[in-house]
């Protein structure tokens, strides 16, 4: 028996806007990459001065240690319009050259934007460095929220990375719902759970046995011809009345017909 | 399309957006392109399986049984 196609409401075309839509969702980051954060990073001189390795790199944001939050579950929360002042302190000694400090935001194996700062020295010995970054989401935080990977990097000047260390940053709008995309999926979510319970209910309704055509509504009458008989009195013409229902009194209609003239 | 590919639709897209949406409210972080193509790619399957097996068993309770 093969599965009947079942015309319902849900036209296959409408699930094409949810999918463009989720996946601007996911590419909107990448283009909004230039408008996000503080724009480029901030080209300074940078202050370099020799050490073999750097040791001892603290970040802190907004004065807490950002090592505290290395996976998304103990992200560090940062709410729609704040700025947060992310501050490497890092000492050196000999020979590295240390050129910036920058801090990434990747989502999606993407780098949505960059910071830099170039550090300076605020002590010694061993040379004490500093340097900030006042970081916000910016006009992303209209369209996206959620947990995004942080990269804190020590740059040297060529560009190679001398340090790095990933964090988590869960950014919140008020009540989680102010997000653009937040309410972009909850109605999404809603439509496909009616569009799923609406296909669910009409594979039940089509699935229906043809039991209409099985059962005609004539199986009650063959219980009527038996009154006849007597009353009409006309046995050979039509006992039941007219019409295929007169096939079922045939047992007693002939009996009774045959006698009735005589 | 039967109404059990319909449904394996809206469940697959079901899955993304539930994808999406534990990112928005901070339980997963997408990260790398890879983790977040095989959450998305799980969860679009495990969405399109379960509902489309759902439309199916219930269009297979209601059938006739002989």
């Amino acid at each position: 028996m093969t599965r009947p196609s079942v015309p319902h409401g849900r036209k296959w075309w409408l699930a094409v806007p949810a999918v463009a839509v989720s996946a601007a969702l996911l590419v909107l980051p990448a283009l909004s990459a230039t408008v996000a954060g503080e724009p480029g990073g901030v080209s300074h001189p940078s202050l370099s001065f020799a050490a073999s390795s750097v040791t001892g790199p603290t970040v802190t944001w907004n004065g807490k240690d950002v090592s505290g939050a290395s996976s998304p579950s103990s992200a560090i929360s940062i709410q729609k319009g704040q700025t947060a002042l992310v501050q490497f302190t890092f000492d050196e000694s000999s020979a590295t050259t240390v050129g910036n400090a920058s801090i990434s935001v990747n989502y999606l194996g993407l780098v949505l934007t960059t910071s830099k700062a170039s550090p300076r020295v605020v002590g010694g010995p061993p040379i004490a460095a500093v340097a900030t970054i006042n970081w916000s989401f910016g006009p992303l935080y209209d369209a996206l929220e959620g947990v995004f990977e942080f990269t804190a990097s020590l740059l040297s000047p060529n560009g190679s990375t001398v340090w790095s260390e990933s964090f988590y940053v869960f950014a919140q709008a008020p009540y989680l719902l102010e997000s653009g995309a937040v309410i972009i999926l909850l109605v999404f979510l809603v439509l496909e759970l009616y569009w799923a319970a609406s296909a669910i209910r009409d594979a039940r309704r089509h699935a229906q046995p043809p039991q209409s055509k099985a059962v005609p509504p004539s199986a009650g009458t063959p219980t009527e011809p038996p009154t006849p008989p007597s009353s009409s009195g006309q046995g050979p013409t039509d006992a039941g009345g007219t019409g295929p229902s007169s096939t079922g009194p045939p047992p007693s209609g002939p009996a009774s017909g045959g006698g009735g003239p005589t | 399309m039967s109404a059990a590919g319909s449904a394996a639709g809206s469940g697959a897209v079901l899955g993304i957006v539930i994808v999406l949406l534990t990112q928005q409210f901070g339980f997963v972080a997408l990260t790398s392109i890879f983790t977040s193509v095989l959450y998305l790619a799980v969860a679009a399957i495990v969405g399109g399986v379960v509902f489309g097996v759902a439309a199916r068993m219930a269009g297979r309770r209601a059938a006739p049984s002989p």
